[in-house]
């Protein structure tokens, strides 16, 4: 294994949790811009607009954590010395997802701004 | 063994042990990097800090003990508490887990030492000096007041004029080098410094936890490193980050403090979970269950722990969405840490656990941590939190995760491996009556206080009046705090009769099977004669002959040669060897650089700024004098390590640890910048007095010539790379000085926006955060030149060659960070007054 597998390894292990930093982060920072700029007024359909968009970048992030749930499971089946980190990415990957759908749920039902 | 074969062995350490022993005497005193005696000294610096802190716990609940105390004073009361605070969570906590990382961590993956033995020394310099400020400045009765989080505006120089937080904010900051220092440094052994065949599936539990909680530590530091920045440029420039009246806004410190303290948490359980990990499956004669799905799980832990940080903030007035966001994510967090906790339980019950003295306080920590996280859960939900906020409910959840996550394991690993560390055994009981003590004496402490704060008592109070009903809450906790104290200061007397009157302890007592117990009891300065082959996690449990077979010289590195000191360096997930590792012996230059360091941050208390200038051009000075001796003039080439295989010293290797540790250097510092840009983002779209007045972009001929000036710095830089890689040095060092040139144009473009930033950084916000961004652009930028001169003339007196690219290419990152991140400050100051308008 050269290092650039290993390096590659070591990215797909911290990938999962790291998309959900961005995302999680993503989503404050959008919220409290959001709210600042009036996005909470203006409708888009059923929706306003903030909660629009807060819904957008929640659903591209869960999309992106179950592609790569997906890609992570597919590689799972590794030569030995690779099998713990494969496994670790994998679990990670779903801890991901999981998180992003946990922690991005209010956006369905919490007022945007109220405080 | 047997009589030549015990000469063997003797042979070996006389051989190892004058290269990498610590010389007798005051010299050896203050020239010691060997991790033994590092390790060593952080432990027992921690342990008499945690003594200090715990009189002032003592002195607390004195004056709590009754109503209307006449113990001490309001102003003395808030230094107690405020110091009891800060010196647990910086003074021993962290340095605690620096110590044991740096003291044990070569001895479980197999090697001599650690990645950087002088940044190590650095480091324990570092954290003693400041932690002498903050003691000096407590005996002095000027010690900090605002509370261990120091919240302004209370920690404004209109609330607390005296140099009272300044103490704080610059002492902390001082002892968080050392913090950032040991996180580097552990993260590079963890990666590259382990013995052949350690893969990173061979990997110890230990390791892993270390390597997240460096990981978190270099992470979570710098935002708070920041805050303090920005607090006492607020305290002595008066630039207002956090003034409202003037464009600035106090939750940004909030932010910025629990972005830091919220993972500090973990980073204090993660390794109190790591002895526990190690310690369980040994003393259930057993192996841990389910070693993949911890490795998941503290992977996840470290992350999910960065997305907690409002809940300490749900009293503040954000929206109910945002209050959610934290909310889920604090509920989360439970899921990894009970993976855990069930696995320890799993392997306890599939094994034969022994209640000798460690597993008393594992069962201890049971009944303690997971308490506290159960009252976590509740404080996590928001209508909780808003009921409890600021009550004695939240002092007893706090207590119950960080005493139940870290101080339990903490006991439990110190008679674990007491035997290894001394060669002694325990003399009398004594452990298991301070053990009683301790954990009954806590509860009596603590469990009370939820109750007192369900009734209602606040925190940080000095007094309270009879009619409130908490009296006999406080008392008992006052007595149940004095019990537990009794407790530690037996498990003080134990230790120091385990030193001075142990019998003699055998090799091994426990039959664990990871590495640290493959040496002798106590561990020699070389800690292995020979290192190992490893072909399992528990290589000692596969080869019980093992440590004779090292000590024979039957492993790797066996022999002596050319005076160096060697340890392996290894593929980061293989564990295959790529080089040999040629580690510094003792020397004086860790703390020569850390007298300036100390003259730099004393001089800044003092307000002595043309003294704090000296102190950094100290500091420049012994480092390129530091950075001058590293590395060698001749290649070498591959050289023998054993078993017929040959690898390159690390001068001369592609993965060389000074690579990655530069690496792991700049991911700390742009975390301090990505905080930075938060803190500007923060305040432009919710603090009030945006946009600020007299809003102008600088000149465009100014961000114009100094763009140019950092993109040809970067160019140059990566030529100059390419131009040693291709064995043409003649050609890469005017590559050099056009890198210096560029910086040195960056350094004026932005030393130019610093001085006429309008707004001024002393009249509005968004003046002051561009003016720290042009600050850390002028710092990085100068810096850069002078790192690419300093490559410049290395070139010319040969220690670099078409192999020892090293130096250059670790400056090359240094270059391409400070050039990226300057170029961003003056696209900012330029574009942000015209997206304004």
């Amino acid at each position: 294994m050269n290092a650039d597998v290993e390096r590659r390894d070591l990215i797909a292990l911290v990938a999962g949790p790291t998309v959900w930093a961005v995302g999680f982060s993503a989503l404050y920072g959008l919220q409290g811009a959001g709210c600042q700029l009036g996005w909470a007024k203006p409708s888009v359909g059923p929706l306003d607009l903030l909660r629009a968009l807060l819904l957008l970048v929640w659903a591209a992030h869960l999309i992106v954590l179950g592609w790569m749930t997906r890609w992570t499971f597919q590689r799972a089946y590794a030569p030995p010395d690779q099998r713990l980190l494969r496994f670790a990415a994998s679990a990670l990957a779903v801890t991901g997802l999981v998180a992003m759908l946990w922690t991005g749920l209010p956006i369905v039902f919490t007022s945007m701004c109220a405080t | 063994m047997s009589g030549p074969v015990r000469l063997e062995a003797l042979r070996r350490h006389r051989a190892l042990d004058p290269l990498f022993r610590t010389p007798p005497g005051i010299r050896g005193w203050f020239s010691a990097v060997n991790h033994n005696d590092i390790g060593l000294r952080y432990i027992v610096t921690a342990f008499a800090f945690f003594l200090v802190a715990g009189v002032l716990a003592m002195m607390i609940r004195a004056q709590l003990a009754t109503p209307h105390s006449a113990f001490v004073g309001p102003e003395i009361y808030n230094q107690i508490f405020t110091m009891h605070g800060t010196i647990m969570m910086f003074l021993f906590a962290i340095p605690m887990i620096d110590g044991l990382a740096l003291y044990f961590l070569p001895k479980f993956l197999g090697s001599r030492d650690l990645a950087f033995p002088r940044l190590g020394a650095y480091g324990y310099w570092c954290y003693l000096f400041g932690g002498l400020i903050m003691l000096g400045a407590l005996v002095a009765g000027i010690a900090p007041d605002g509370g261990w989080f120091m919240y302004p505006p209370l920690s404004s120089s209109a609330f607390t004029p005296g140099i009272n937080a300044d103490v704080w904010l610059i002492g902390i900051t001082f002892v968080e080098v050392s913090g950032i220092a040991a996180a580097v440094e552990l993260m590079v052994t963890m990666l590259k410094i382990r013995t052949a065949g350690m893969s990173i599936g061979r990997m110890p539990l230990f390791g892993w936890y270390i390597l997240v909680t460096a990981a978190m530590i270099l992470l979570g530091f710098p935002p708070l490193i920041l805050g303090s920045i920005l607090l006492e440029l607020e305290r002595a420039l008066d630039w207002p980050f956090f003034d409202p009246a003037r464009g600035g806004d106090p939750r940004l410190w909030q932010h910025l403090f629990w972005l830091f303290g919220h993972p500090e948490v973990y980073i204090i359980f993660l390794p109190g979970a790591a002895i526990l990990t190690t310690i369980i499956p040994v003393l259930s004669r057993t192996r841990i269950v389910g070693y993949r799905w911890i490795v998941a799980s503290i992977v996840g832990l470290g992350f999910l722990s960065f997305g907690l940080w409002v809940h300490h903030m749900f009293a503040t007035g954000i929206p109910h969405l945002g209050l959610a966001f934290f909310s889920a994510a604090s509920t989360l967090v439970v899921v990894p840490t009970a993976i855990q906790i069930f696995s320890w339980i799993a392997t306890m019950a599939q094994g034969r656990p022994e209640l000798k003295l460690p597993m008393l306080y594992v069962l201890g920590f049971f009944g303690v941590f997971v308490l506290g996280g159960l009252t976590g859960v509740m404080v996590a939900i928001v209508p909780f939190d808003w009921q409890a906020h600021d009550s004695y409910f939240v002092v007893a959840h706090l207590h119950y995760v960080l005493v139940g996550g870290f101080v339990f394991p903490l006991l439990a690993g110190a008679y674990y491996w007491l035997p290894l560390v001394t060669g002694r055994e325990r003399v009398h009981s004594l452990g298991e009556i301070a053990f009683w003590l301790i954990f009954m004496g806590f509860h009596l402490t603590f469990f009370l206080m939820h109750l007192t704060g369900l009734l209602g008592m606040p925190r940080r109070v000095f007094s309270y009046p009879d009619a409130a009903g908490w009296t006999w809450l406080n008392l008992l906790s006052s007595v149940g705090g004095f019990v537990t104290a009794i407790g530690f200061a037996l498990f003080a007397v134990d230790i120091w009769l385990n030193l001075a009157a142990g019998a003699r302890a055998k090799r091994n007592p426990w039959a664990a099977g990871t590495l640290e117990w493959a040496m002798l009891s106590k561990p020699p300065s070389y800690n292995f004669a020979s290192l190992p082959t490893v072909a399992d996690r528990d290589p000692l449990a596969a080869d019980p002959a093992l440590p004779h077979r090292l000590a024979r010289g039957e492993g790797l590195l066996a022999e002596v040669r050319h005076g160096w000191r060697e340890t392996l360096g290894v593929g980061m997930t293989t564990g295959r060897p790529d080089q040999v590792i040629l580690l510094p012996g003792p020397t004086l230059i860790p703390i020569a650089m850390a007298a300036p360091t100390c003259i730099f941050f004393v001089s800044l208390l003092a307000k002595l700024y043309w003294l704090a200038a000296l102190g950094l051009a100290g500091m420049l000075a012994v480092g390129l004098f530091w950075a001058w001796r590293n590395g060698d003039v001749v290649d070498h080439g591959p050289v023998a390590i054993g078993n017929g295989d040959r690898v390159p010293t690390h001068h001369e290797a592609e993965e060389a640890p000074a690579w990655w540790g530069m690496t792991f250097t700049l991911l700390g510092d742009l975390s301090l910048f990505v905080s930075l840009l938060f803190g500007l983002a923060f305040l432009a779209t919710v603090a009030t007095g945006w946009p600020p007045p007299a809003l102008e972009p600088p000149p465009l001929w100014s961000v114009a010539a100094g763009l140019a000036g950092l993109a040809a710095a970067a160019f140059c830089s990566r030529r100059a790379v390419g131009g040693v890689r291709a064995g043409e040095l003649a050609d890469a060092r005017p590559g050099l000085l056009l890198t210096a040139a560029g910086q040195a144009v960056g350094t004026a473009a932005l030393t130019h926006l610093l001085l006429t930033l309008s707004p001024s950084p002393s009249m509005h916000s968004y003046g002051a955060v561009l003016g720290v961004m042009a600050g850390y652009g002028v710092f990085h930028c100068l810096l850069g030149a002078v790192m690419a001169l300093f490559s410049y003339f290395r070139i010319g007196r040969g220690y670099v060659s078409r192999a020892r690219a090293l130096g250059v290419r670790a400056g090359d990152l240094w270059q391409a960070y400070a050039a990226a991140t300057g170029a961003l400050t003056l696209l900012a100051s330029y574009l942000l007054p015209l997206v304004s308008r």
